[in-house]
């Protein structure tokens, strides 16, 4: 009976421990909340610095991989910087790297940005006299970019310098791709 | 006290149960990131690995030569471990051209399988190798020893179909390089060049060395002649010649070229070549090199042209010297040949 009556007492709460309990409970929220949000403001902005991070490594293996089939580099010639870049590939067409103007990001950053287009000359039904822009061929490689210059160092590599921007930040990045492809083959 | 144990055990599992929550949230978000810089360099990595194993297999056919080369019997497959993943490889000779072979590198990296397929060419004179890459199969295959055996026909393909555009691409290049800016580089190829950034940007001249103005020590016998009244009847120019010589230098023929040039102008002028020795040796001798130096520059002019009634040789030996012969600057000068030009009224 003692042990019952013991029981009794411990399984309920009063109206004041409940009361204390709630206080100190959304105290704790409060606190935790507020902590919270004040880490989310420095997350955002470390998830924008990242995903900026990612869209430039994104791009720079893009380009590293276009590059790569190429056989040789057409335009700009060694030695001379040029924002586009014209190369023959492995199945003899032409690609084309250039930037396009990107009207919706740049008004909504206040920033000049541009897209990086990729564009496939099919050299096989090519007609130089009457060349045709073939949507199909088109590609996006990157957004957000300020300027990029394509340096060709030598016959067979060319050193690129991208710079990316973010309403907040902006970001570079310089790398060497290589063709991968030497010589001609019969 | 023991109304108060009432509420910490509710306390103690709500803050565990925030803490526990907050925790998850941030390892989820920094995992999400590190899978996606990983995602995006299994591929680098992955190519890294296949090329380091074409590249072993260039060293060996180096050191090997190729007449020993591994796969000379037939298609030779490896399988290795290597910066974390792994490969599997076959290198087999082309199957008529001689010199040719191709290389299939199977990579597993973290799962994910590439192929890729190098198809080379040794060139045996120069000791290197040229190579096609052919980046095309991407798609999951299995050892490279069991890949579909068209693999190689699509190869070709490919290869004829880029030797059959060659010439198309030529004329594109050619087009894209006489363009003054990207726009109209762009242009060529049919993209509108609308919006493209620094279309209208000037193409920088190739940078060249501007080569200073050669100046020859030389001057030129014409230049001396004019600057003396042409009634004065001999001009004289020292022509110096080495010990014991009498064949001429390129130099030496340069500055009668010029002195031909000069008498082709004045077909009135008469020639007196008069060759002149240091007073090393004996004198016969110095009188018969001295003749022969005055008869080489005549055989020479005579050659440009100039008739040999016009000219005369005369030796003199080391009778008339210019300088002192006890030093070895006044003996080259005494070396010499005089041209004596007679202006006939």
């Amino acid at each position: 009976m003692q042990n019952t009556g013991g029981i009794m007492r411990r399984n309920a709460f009063t109206m004041v421990e409940l009361i204390v309990v709630i206080a100190l409970a959304s105290l704790f929220s409060i606190v935790v909340f507020r902590m919270f949000s004040g880490s989310t403001t420095s997350q955002k902005a470390a998830m924008a610095d990242l995903s900026m991070q990612s869209r430039v490594l994104t791009t720079q293996n893009r380009v590293i991989r276009m590059i790569r089939e190429g056989t040789d580099f057409l335009l700009p010639e060694i030695g001379e910087p040029s924002s586009a870049l014209f190369f023959a590939d492995f199945k003899g067409d032409v690609q084309v790297l250039y930037q396009l103007k990107d009207a919706a990001l740049s008004e909504s950053t206040g920033k000049e940005l541009y897209k990086l287009m990729h564009y496939r000359v099919k050299v096989e039904n090519f007609d130089i006299g009457n060349p045709v822009y073939d949507p199909d061929q088109s590609a996006l490689v990157a957004d957000h970019i300020r300027n990029i210059s394509f340096l060709v160092t030598s016959a067979n590599s060319v050193n690129v310098t991208a710079s990316f921007a973010s309403e907040k930040r902006d970001f570079q990045t310089m790398f060497e791709a290589g063709l991968q492809n030497t010589g001609g083959i019969q | 006290m023991k109304g108060k144990a009432g509420y910490i055990f509710p306390m103690i599992l709500f803050a565990s149960l925030a803490v526990g929550l907050l925790v998850l949230t941030l390892t989820q978000f920094q995992s999400s990131n590190r899978l996606k810089y990983q995602h995006l360099n299994d591929y680098q990595a992955a190519f890294n690995i296949a090329y380091s194993a074409l590249v072993e297999v260039l060293a060996d056919i180096q050191s090997r030569q190729w007449s020993n080369r591994s796969f000379k019997s037939g298609p030779k497959d490896r399988s290795e471990n290597l910066f974390g993943g792994s490969y599997n490889l076959r290198v087999e000779d082309h199957a008529s051209v001689e010199f040719m072979f191709n290389v299939k590198v199977r990579v597993k990296f973290k799962e994910k399988s590439h192929l890729f397929y190098w198809r080379m060419q040794y060139n045996p004179s120069l000791l290197d190798f040229t190579n096609l890459f052919i980046p095309v199969y991407y798609e999951e295959y299995g050892d490279p020893a069991n890949a579909p055996s068209d693999i190689d026909s699509i190869v070709d393909e490919i290869i004829q179909k880029r030797n059959d555009n060659l010439p198309k691409v030529e004329e594109i290049a050619d087009r894209l390089r006489t363009g003054d800016t990207v726009k109209e580089a762009l242009e060529v190829v049919g993209i509108d060049p609308g919006g493209v950034n620094q279309a209208d940007l000037p193409r920088p001249g190739i940078e060249t060395i501007a080569m200073p103005p050669i100046n020859l020590p030389l001057k030129p016998v014409s230049g001396l002649v004019s600057a003396v009244d042409p009634a004065a009847n001999h001009v004289i120019k020292a022509f110096r010649f080495g010990i014991e010589v009498s064949a001429l230098t390129p130099e030496q023929k340069e500055l009668l070229d010029a002195l031909a040039e000069l008498l082709h102008d004045r077909p009135d002028t008469r020639i007196v070549l008069r060759g002149h020795t240091d007073a090393v040796g004996d004198s016969a001798y110095n009188m018969q090199l001295s003749i022969e130096r005055a008869q080489s520059v005549a055989d020479y002019l005579s050659g440009e042209g100039i008739p040999s009634s016009r000219m005369t040789v005369r030796g003199y030996g080391e009778t008339q010297p210019i300088a002192s012969n006890d030093t070895d600057a006044g003996k080259a000068k005494n070396r010499r040949v005089e041209f004596v030009l007679k202006e006939d009224p």
